[in-house]
């Protein structure tokens, strides 16, 4: 039997505060690309709550927002956001 | 029948040019209308880049509406979303106030980076 470690009460986890709410920021909105931007991935995947430090309630309006901004065409499903600045001549369709 | 307040999201083809654009608005417009609706406010935020391709297209014409109107209203421009091939994606959501919602998209229009940007502050001090 391993010796029981003694817990120290000391050293409490400090409780980190949602970064949206400490912005002020009350409604998340799925047009808004640059700040849904910062809760992806370079793949595009949404980054997990533990990461982000995002509330409960924050995490889940950012994941509807994320998921609705891919629907209507504004973030990738798998490259995460494209660049705007590409001008339009030198498009190339994808074989 | 109730009304209800809607923001439309309509992706035209990228390939079409803007008069080609605003007579797709005015059909739009048309349809809320015949369906007894109305359009509180209207938007454009130009041509886009699509992060991948829709009907083989690079590019889309994005336009956003305010709607008022009912459930039937919804399905008939869902339904002739899904008839017009210049249109690459259609949705509409429920909003609680249609003209905030407006006054909003205007603002982040202005300055698309002013919420990233209270968030970065917020870490960084």
């Amino acid at each position: 039997m391993g010796k029981r470690k003694k817990r120290n009460y000391n050293e409490r986890s400090v409780k980190r505060e949602c970064p949206v709410i400490k912005a002020g920021i009350n409604e998340i909105d799925y047009k808004d690309i640059e700040l849904l931007k910062m809760f992806i991935t370079t793949k595009g995947k949404i980054i997990p709550r533990r990461i982000s430090g995002l509330c409960a309630r924050t995490q889940t309006r950012m994941t509807e927002a994320i998921k609705r901004a891919r629907n209507a065409g504004l973030l990738s499903f798998a490259e995460g956001y494209v660049s705007q600045e590409e001008e339009h001549e030198h498009y190339q369709p994808r074989r | 029948m109730n009304q209800n307040q809607y923001e439309l999201i309509l992706v035209g083809d990228g390939s079409l040019s803007m008069e080609d654009n605003s007579k797709l608005v005015t059909k739009f417009t048309g349809i809320v209308e015949k369906a007894g609706g109305k359009v509180i406010a209207k938007s454009d935020w130009g041509r886009r880049k699509l992060p991948y391709e829709i009907n083989k297209k690079g590019f889309g014409i994005f336009n956003l509406m305010f709607l008022q109107g009912n459930g039937t209203m919804v399905d008939d421009l869902q339904r002739q979303a899904g008839y017009d091939d210049s249109v690459l994606k259609c949705f509409t959501l429920l909003v609680k106030d249609a003209k905030k919602a407006a006054a909003d998209f205007e603002a982040l229009k202005k300055d698309p980076k002013k919420n990233a940007k209270l968030i970065t502050e917020g870490i960084g001090g």
